[in-house]
């Protein structure tokens, strides 16, 4: 290896599905990376572009307005789609948060209206049971392997998986549909889920997960240098604690 | 308390008046009095209880104003636009009748109502009054269906509280669908630089009015933007849908813009605004309306303010008074409870902005940045109902613009760590003081630990603002807020 690594990240429609303050995941693998001496460049890919993704390690779609979710759904199978598609079944690193999570699955079935077909990278599919349904909206504690996630959702639709892993296992909130304990999916290094918060700074083991893997990817097998989590780590246990879950 | 009411009940039962209205306000004068006893504000329970037993007693009680009602909406700045305006109006000979802030659901209209009107359902010296309310978004529909305003303000729509307010578009369309069952006789009045609310024209079945900047002028003013934050809402033609062209942003969304799609843009304004100086006190503002121009000082700090009296402005216009009275009024108002207050605490200046979404808490952000950097800063983030519980607006707001800051900081409020955290990741290298909990130990904590005469700067959402005031006000170094409005 020459030189400091150097990653490359594709933040799919910035601005047209960033409605939950998303960004600061992206702001979190940037520092998490700078840290350590990794660049990561960011590149903003907007409507209409169609950027060849096996030239990027990571892949970050966030949530949007239902009407601006129509705008990019259209939009991600017209311009991005097959490169996407492929790319992801390639090992491409991604991170799809709740609208993103249901662009990237099989379908969605919106409160009004007809099906729309998705990606299909997750295998899961999702439907909205119709606009007089309450929202999934709150803090969500979710078990990990040996570890939590924490964050805060809110979606209408529900997300039942037909083939992809759960992320993780709901202990607080709704997570994918508020009956089966599953919160989000993982379909080879692709993750969806629910959850906002920002999710990735109170969550720092995934955002390394995240980046180790991209390294990796490039065939760059190195133990990331240990950060100070402790401010990471407070936030995360105060809202454990708050949901009255013992960390 | 009720039993020698209930005698004159009776009579006023026999005699044409609305008896369920005459007990809805006697059981509100009741609430307010135990409200009184309790020493507790008492800004919502008069109101919910009258709205209980005549759910009509708004419409019923406003609808008897003699100068008619303004209705007050927006995401950000009602509050302090509601007391300009309430300036203004006064200025121009009238008499405004106001909700008190934080109480601005149909309830806390119920309770204003009610507290001025008599047992026989009338509101007392009522042909001389003017109503003035300033209305929460989700809330507008509601009263709106109650009150017929005879000046209906919007002032901007930005992300906020979207667990409880839901996505922009659909406040919008729900806007709309109120606006047009309104009166032909009801004149909006529409911030032309918010692209989402100056469509709501479309909607509008009688007069509009456009206010707006036209342009920043000096250093000072902060030159426009060119490039929308990320947080930035209304991007996209509320029409067709297509990205919008902007020429001049003068912060979020707000500014110069046009639909390259489908001519949508920016509308001419009925009442222009030139910003000469914009800082941490003041701006220096030029209005211009039907070639009267009046170029006056305002003492309240930062580009939010700037359109919060522009569109106090244009409501006074509309409802009678001559832009000069109004600019000159404007010019010595002070502004609302916890935005930009100031008190004097043991030597110390505190400030106390409220911050509660990304756009409002940016520009609070600019403006405390310019201010004293050696100040103590105390962030009071808390997640209670008020407050919405959905903190994660804090990592679309700016916070880097304060990491230049040079004293202590210190986070508050029930997610002070999530505040620290997002300060970690802001850049900010030094450990902030994290005070969890109970807000008036972290606001005491800052001011006692602040160097000798040196300012402390609280910003702070919701509930934690009025428990910061409340510290405050315990001190006697600012009024109790329920007894700031008349």
């Amino acid at each position: 290896m020459n030189g400091s690594p150097k990653l490359r990240l594709a933040y799919l429609y910035p601005r047209l599905m960033n409605l939950y303050s998303d960004a600061g995941n992206i702001l979190c693998l940037t520092k998490r990376c700078g840290w350590r001496g990794i660049e990561l460049v960011v590149d903003e890919v907007d409507l209409k572009a169609s950027p060849d993704f096996r030239n990027y390690d990571l892949v970050f779609l966030g949530g949007g307005e239902d009407r601006q979710q129509t705008i990019a759904a259209n939009d991600l199978l017209e311009t991005k789609g097959d490169s996407l598609l492929d790319a992801l079944g390639n090992g491409l690193v991604c991170l799809a948060i709740c609208g993103g999570y249901q662009l990237l699955a099989e379908s969605y079935k919106p409160a009004t209206g007809e099906q729309l077909p998705g990606l299909g990278h997750f295998k899961a599919s999702t439907v909205h049971p119709g606009p007089g349904a309450p929202r999934c909206v709150g803090n969500v504690a979710a078990r990990r392997d040996n570890s939590w996630l924490v964050g805060f959702e809110n979606h209408g639709g529900r997300t039942t998986l037909t083939g992809s892993r759960p992320l993780a296992s709901v202990a607080v909130g709704s997570g994918n549909n508020g009956k089966d304990g599953n919160e989000g999916a993982i379909e080879n290094n692709a993750f969806g889920t629910y959850l906002h918060g920002s999710l990735l700074p109170k969550n720092p083991d995934f955002a390394d997960e995240l980046i180790s893997l991209a390294l990796l990817r490039r065939g760059i097998d190195i133990k990331l240098a240990p950060i100070d989590n402790t401010v990471e780590v407070r936030a995360r246990n105060a809202l454990l604690a708050k949901l009255g879950v013992a960390s | 308390m009720l039993e020698p009411v209930i005698p004159r009940l009776r009579r006023l039962a026999a005699s044409r008046i609305n008896p369920r209205l005459s007990l809805a306000i006697v059981a509100a004068h009741a609430a307010s009095a135990a409200s009184a006893i309790l020493r507790r504000g008492g800004t919502s329970l008069p109101g919910l209880v009258s709205l209980r037993i005549e759910p009509d007693c708004v419409r019923l009680l406003a609808g008897q104003l003699g100068d008619g009602s303004i209705v007050v909406a927006g995401t950000n700045g009602k509050t302090t636009t509601s007391a300009l305006i309430a300036d203004a109006l006064r200025a121009g000979g009238k008499r405004v009748l106001h909700n008190r802030a934080g109480s601005n659901m149909a309830r806390g209209i119920a309770t204003t109502l009610t507290r001025e009107s008599g047992i026989a359902g009338n509101v007392k010296a009522a042909s001389r009054l003017t109503g003035l309310f300033e209305v929460d978004e989700a809330a507008l529909p509601g009263v709106l269906a109650q009150v017929t305003p005879q000046v209906l303000v919007l002032t901007n729509l930005f992300r906020d509280q979207l667990d409880r307010y839901g996505e922009l578009a659909t406040t919008a369309e729900r806007w709309g669908e109120a606006i047009r069952r309104l009166p032909s006789n009801t004149t909006l009045v529409l911030n032309a630089d918010d692209p989402l609310v100056a469509s709501l024209a479309d909607s509008a079945p009688g007069a509009v009015y456009h206010y707006g900047i036209s342009s920043w002028i000096g250093a000072q003013a902060g030159s426009s933007l060119l490039k929308p934050a990320l947080s930035a809402d209304s991007l996209y033609c509320p029409r067709c849908a297509t990205g919008l062209d902007f020429s001049a942003i003068a912060y979020a969304h707000l500014g110069q813009y046009a639909c390259p799609s489908c001519g949508f843009s920016r509308p001419v304004t009925q009442l222009d605004v030139v910003v000469r100086e914009c800082d941490v006190e003041s701006s220096v503002l030029t209005y211009s309306s039907g070639g009267v121009t009046s170029q006056c000082e305002l003492h309240l700090p930062g580009r939010y303010n700037a359109y919060n009296a522009a569109a106090a402005v244009a409501a006074a216009i509309v409802a009678g008074v001559p832009l000069p009275l109004a600019t000159k009024a404007i010019s010595g108002s002070r502004g609302a409870f916890g935005r930009a207050e100031r008190a004097n605490v043991d030597g110390h200046d505190v400030r106390l902005f409220l911050i509660k979404n990304p756009t409002g808490a940016d520009e609070v952000f600019r403006v405390v940045g310019a201010g004293d950097r050696d100040a103590t800063l105390v962030l009071l983030l808390s997640d209670n109902a008020a407050d919405g519980e959905d903190i994660s607006w804090i990592w679309d707001a700016q916070l880097e613009l304060l990491v230049p800051w040079t004293g202590p900081v210190l986070c508050g409020g029930t997610r002070a760590e999530d505040m620290a955290l997002r300060l970690k990741y802001a850049g900010d290298e030094r450990t902030s003081t994290v005070v969890p909990g109970d807000v008036g130990l972290a606001v005491r904590r800052a001011v006692e630990s602040a160097g000798s005469g040196k300012p402390v700067t609280i910003l702070a959402t919701y509930t934690a603002m009025l428990a910061a005031r409340a510290v405050l006000a315990r001190g006697g170094h600012v009024e109790q807020y329920w007894r700031t409005r008349k």
